[in-house]
């Protein structure tokens, strides 16, 4: 047993004491020993922590070990790890302090008896949508490692397409949870903003930052979503939600839920791979209706607008003194980021407002929407340009067209992987919510996965 | 007789990236090394496109700003 296996199976199988965390452990880190160099995946293995931790579990009686008993798991590398520099993708982060205590959910994943067993690669601070990294190496598409994982959550979506580990934590901003999850063929959660905790980890756009899982079933979401839920005071968005879990929602079918497609925007600019994923999602949940989103491409400009002014402020002083250091992918943008006006920044966190009341109308009438989740499958990881609607199109200002919308709202959107009828890699569609209703897209991601119109099989490796 | 205002020309539309990116590095203080100026003036330009959609509307004066904070 090891992290082809489902953090579900895993669980039931050191809770009970028929299979010890050390076993489980010790098979995991075989595995991404033997693979996770080719595919780029992690940054740093913590083998003596992990398995330090797997023999308390297993010293503990069986019934003790909690829900995640024996899970092994990995973060994104923007998440502290006591004892390691906390990368966030960067050059310059490695010559930090070690972080002293481990990030809130990384907390709160152990506490219930799982495992980390390292951390990931990504993007550099996040400020990503490939899985390219200058100073670390690209992450690599576990199902073609020609081809891009995206990102920035690269190493997360690797690692997790490729059994590596059950499921790793990422963070989406602009889409960088649920971008990898649609290339790498996983299920991703982005859940409401404020919804978990972003405690201990290097933020890249705090007004639009979130943090959750991406695994290879809708039950390993819900299990380690409803793991990591708790209200907190480190995190100064945090919104005090109590615990509303979606494990116990997910066998009730999607019996009174409204069920919608984008149209529009949604359709438009997209290849026939990537619509025709969204078509097979809306035939097995028998949804016909189209919604328009209203102000979708001012939402997307907004969103643009303020991750640059944000995230560029976040490092104005280190692109004075350190710009040579910056990955040259992400240097230019940063530096225009820190010359933005204010008037363009104070519009865009205005429009937010705008933008959230009219989807507020709008699910007063439906309860799911779907869109796709990129516009095409994952591109080469050399490329550059993509043939959309008969023009040549750059890629990595399209990878997030999508997703950037919802993010910027905080709405709660799961990624289910669809595979195309004819081969090739995977394509995801993205399954929306109301605030808070997170459990509804995980109820219908979790229909899909049931009629078979959905699956993230682990990626079969050389 | 004093000279007429010219008209303001929509965000976006009038924008001469290099000069600007002169200015305003000299105003925030951010230096820019010179092989890195002609992307920096390629994201601006990015910048300055997506400004012109969101510019173009017009909001309420009751709109308040939707970054967070919690006292």
């Amino acid at each position: 047993m090891d992290g082809t296996n489902t953090a579900v199976e895993i669980a039931a199988s050191v809770g009970s004491g028929a299979v010890s965390a050390s076993e489980v452990v010790r098979a995991t880190l075989e595995r991404i020993e033997a693979h996770s160099g080719a595919l780029g995946a992690f940054t740093a293995v913590a083998a003596e922590r992990a398995l330090r931790r797997a023999s308390t579990i297993d010293a503990l009686v069986p019934s003790e070990r909690g829900p995640l008993a024996g899970v092994p798991f990995a973060v994104k590398n923007l998440v502290d790890v006591a004892g390691l520099p906390t990368l966030a993708g960067s050059k310059i982060n490695a010559d930090r302090a070690p972080a002293a205590r481990d990030g809130a959910l990384v907390r709160r994943l152990e506490s219930a008896g799982a495992v980390l067993v390292g951390t990931l690669n990504m993007g550099e601070y996040a400020y990503d949508f490939t899985g390219r990294n200058a100073h670390y190496g690209p992450a690599r598409n576990p199902h073609n490692p020609d081809h891009m994982t995206g990102g920035s959550s690269s190493g997360s979506g690797a690692a997790t397409g490729a059994g590596l580990v059950p499921f790793t934590i990422g963070s989406d901003t602009n889409g960088s949870i649920r971008v990898p999850a649609s290339f790498c063929g996983v299920f991703g959660l982005k859940p409401t903003y404020g919804r978990l905790s972003r405690a201990g980890s290097f933020l890249f756009v705090g007004s639009l930052d979130h943090l959750g899982p991406l695994a290879r079933s809708v039950a390993d979401l819900a299990l380690t979503y409803d793991a990591m839920q708790e209200s907190d005071t480190d995190d100064p968005v945090s919104a005090g939600r109590p615990l509303e879990a979606a494990t116990p929602e997910l066998n009730r079918g999607i019996d009174g839920l409204r069920i919608a497609r984008a149209g529009g925007y949604f359709m438009d600019g997209a290849q026939p791979e990537a619509l025709a994923a969204v078509e097979v999602a809306s035939r097995a949940l028998d949804a016909s209706r189209i919604v328009e989103i209203p102000g979708v491409e001012r939402a997307r400009a907004a969103a643009f607008i303020i991750t640059s002014v944000e995230g560029a402020n976040l490092h104005l002083e280190r692109l004075r003194t350190r710009a040579a250091d910056y990955d040259p992918e992400t240097r230019p943008r940063f530096l225009a980021g820190a010359l933005t006006p204010g008037a363009w920044y104070a519009q865009a966190q205005r429009y937010r407002r705008l933008f959230q009341q009219q989807m507020r109308r709008l699910f007063e009438e439906v309860d799911i929407i779907l869109a796709p989740t990129t516009p095409f499958a994952a591109p080469r990881l050399d490329q550059a340009t993509m043939m959309l609607g008969g023009r040549e199109v750059p890629i990595r200002p399209n990878l997030g067209i999508y997703t950037q919308p919802f993010s910027f709202i905080g709405l709660p959107v799961v990624n289910v992987p669809v595979w195309p009828a004819g081969g090739g890699l995977p394509l995801g569609v993205q399954v929306i919510a109301a605030p808070w209703a997170e459990a509804a897209a995980l109820r219908v991601a979790a229909h899909l996965e049931r009629v078979g119109a959905v699956s993230a099989p682990v990626a079969r490796l050389d | 007789m004093t000279k007429p205002t010219p008209p303001i020309p929509p965000v976006g539309t009038d924008f001469d990236a290099e000069t600007y990116l002169d200015v305003a590095a000299r105003l925030v203080g951010l230096p820019v090394a010179e092989e890195d100026r002609p992307a920096v003036v390629e994201n601006l330009r990015a910048i300055a496109a997506v400004a012109a959609i969101l510019m173009a509307e017009t909001l309420d004066d009751d709109l308040e700003s939707a970054s967070v904070f919690r006292a």
